[in-house]
């Protein structure tokens, strides 16, 4: 393989420009083989590189890797080739904590076992933070309080958490998120059962955040929204980059028959000049 | 309660926990069937050790009832429900099962029947671990799957050794699987101090391994992938938890039979009152199980005289326990209907 020569340009490069807030090299990842059944490969030779500060959404058919993607650059799983670097670091040679402090996870759901106040489950956030004993002090609760108020759910703050309706759950999780300081942001699908106007409000509040230097990557299945809020976009196909680039360039009527085996129109946003994604009759 | 947990709360929280359960132990130690003050040094002995094994032995099971529910994910979780109070009760039953036997006795049935007890509550341990593995890991859902069958193996065990002990003895080991704080814990040679004392070192330090994950217990609530997510290094918390939780069982079994419900019940109070932050959740535990199984034991000690002759504790907690809890959770889920 020309590895050795490929990693070896980008630590040139790597010294010259900040690195990558997210960077995958020629990642491999399957399920091992189990009794009966052969290996599974789920994503193959992903190369990938986020830049500090940008929205990046990770589309594609279920089954095509993007949940897996998502969790390789989380640290939940270990690629089975390749490296997956955040700020330029290895994941292997960053311990659990540390990775807690620069990256945080969004899970599809959050569904706590017992009863917690919403500012008892921000407020679990701080934990990679906190000190051997693992008692809150007066600064993590300052902390805690301005993210729900990023997220608009100060509010919310002594309701039990699963009394919410589930918009106002994502905004929690997502405060908890960023009550760990990550530098990184990563998120599974965050509106997958929001109505249209709390879509909008978490895209709103990702790009707010972006533009405070965060960077945002998002696994979605909403190619509109998408396309309207994210910087680049990855299109994945089983296992495999199919495109990846500004809005206009991957949500092409070929990229989108080759993916997802349907015909649709695609016409730009009124305003924006986005690519919209029609279904065609 | 307060959401947020500064260390000085938390002290806050442990001075009086201290504080209320010396009171209660004192109080305990005031009352019995000779009444309040005329007392011997030795009765004041003997209702010493009683009070002191049932704090000990109440404080154990509501500490392993909280990390089975932290465990587990599920606040209905108990000791019990691993199969490693069934195991203690397979293993005595054993040893009163060989002493019956005419054949030339081995050296197991001149064993103390706690030790046994304890020996059979451990193997039940470290079969369940064995068993709920999956992919190299200890698996919730398996662990909870294996322990209820183990459980149910067990009661089989102890019901077919039951048959075969003579008449007389059943009566005994139907007291003893009701569980029952004796007026001596000598285990054979050891005197009860010795015996009171290493039972205290390994609770205590088991209660304490637990006390120091308690942060984690409360990441794993929401999940493991946000706990992973949240440098919490799972397996090592699963297994670190299910072990210590498992042994205190086993030590407090082996002492006094599986008493119901304590397990149970008293976290579940706790987590009516605390929330459940489970490291406020577990000192708070702590000390209401140690003050409750020490009243209730305290009870039965000294209505003795009226009850003619003593109620094993655990039919007491078991039948108090039940309907209490009962009243709790209704009108718990009432209030989160009003809400």
């Amino acid at each position: 393989m020309s590895e050795p020569a490929q990693s070896s340009s980008s630590q040139d490069f790597r010294a010259a420009a900040p690195p990558s807030a997210v960077e995958l090299r020629s990642v491999d990842f399957s399920y091992p083989a189990r009794s009966g059944q052969p290996a599974l490969s789920v994503l193959r030779q992903i190369n990938l590189a986020v830049p500090p500060g940008q929205l990046w959404c990770v589309l594609g058919p279920n089954g095509s890797g993007k949940t897996t993607l998502l969790r390789l650059m989380a640290g939940l799983i270990n690629p089975g080739g390749g490296l997956v670097l955040i700020e330029g670091i290895s994941l292997g040679r960053m311990s659990n904590r540390s990775l807690a402090r620069r990256l945080a996870l969004v899970p599809q759901e959050t569904q706590p076992a017992f009863d917690y106040t919403v500012l008892q489950v921000v407020l679990m956030g701080r934990s990679p933070h906190m000190g051997p004993f693992g008692f809150d002090r007066k600064v993590d609760l300052v902390v805690a309080r301005d993210c729900m108020n990023k997220t608009d759910t100060l509010r919310l703050e002594h309701r039990p958490f699963d009394e919410l309706s589930s918009g106002e759950r994502q905004r929690v999780v997502v405060a908890r998120a960023l009550a760990q300081k990550p530098r990184v942001l990563l998120l599974d699908e965050p509106t997958a059962f929001l109505d249209i106007g709390h879509q909008v409000q978490v895209y709103r509040l990702l790009r707010q955040l972006t533009a405070e230097g965060m960077t945002v990557v998002c696994v979605n299945h909403d190619l509109n929204v998408a396309a309207q809020y994210a910087d680049q976009l990855v299109l994945l196909r089983c296992g495999e980059i199919v495109a990846a680039g500004p809005a206009d360039q991957v949500l092409t009527t070929e990229t989108i028959r080759q993916v997802y085996q349907v015909d649709v129109d695609i016409m730009p946003h009124p305003a924006t000049g986005r690519p919209v994604v029609l279904p065609a009759r | 309660m307060s959401e947020i947990l500064t260390s000085r709360r938390f002290f806050g929280y442990l001075g009086w926990f201290v504080l209320a359960t010396v009171s209660v132990l004192v109080i305990c130690l005031c009352l019995g069937p000779e009444g309040m003050f005329a007392l011997s040094a030795s009765a004041l002995k003997f209702r010493l050790i009683r009070v002191l094994t049932a704090a000990l032995v109440g404080a154990a099971l509501s500490a392993a009832g909280v990390t089975f529910q932290a465990l587990l994910r599920n606040p209905l979780a108990s000791p019990s429900i691993l199969g490693v109070s069934s195991g203690a009760s397979a293993g005595l039953i054993f040893v009163l099962f060989l002493q019956q036997q005419p054949f030339p006795r081995a050296d197991l049935a001149d064993m103390p029947p706690p030790v046994m007890a304890l020996i059979f509550a451990l193997a039940t341990i470290g079969i369940v671990y064995w068993l709920s593995q999956r992919r190299g890991h200890l698996d919730p859902l398996s662990l909870l799957l294996v322990g209820v069958m183990v459980s149910a193996f067990n009661g089989a065990l102890v019901m077919v050794l039951n048959l075969m002990v003579p008449h007389g003895l059943r009566a005994d080991i139907v007291v003893w699987m009701m569980g029952k704080i004796g007026d001596s814990v000598r285990w054979g040679d050891l005197d009860d101090w010795t015996v009171l004392g290493y039972a205290a070192a390994v609770i205590g330090a088991g209660t304490l391994a637990l006390l120091s994950m308690t942060r984690q217990f409360n990441l794993q609530a929401l999940g493991e992938q946000t706990a992973r997510s949240l440098g919490v290094k799972v397996e090592f918390v699963r297994l670190a938890s299910f072990f210590a939780a498992s042994v205190i069982t086993a030590v407090a079994v082996a002492i006094s039979g599986p008493i119901a419900f304590v397990g149970l019940i008293c976290p579940h109070v706790c987590r009516m009152i605390f929330g459940s932050d489970h490291r406020v959740l577990m000192i708070a535990s702590v000390a209401f199980g140690a003050m409750f199984l020490a009243s209730a034991d305290t009870a039965v000690r000294s209505l003795a005289n009226i009850t003619a002759g003593e109620i094993p504790v655990g039919v007491v907690t078991a039948l108090c326990g039940g309907p209490f809890f009962i009243f709790l959770l209704r009108r718990n889920l009432r209030r989160k209907d009003l809400a």
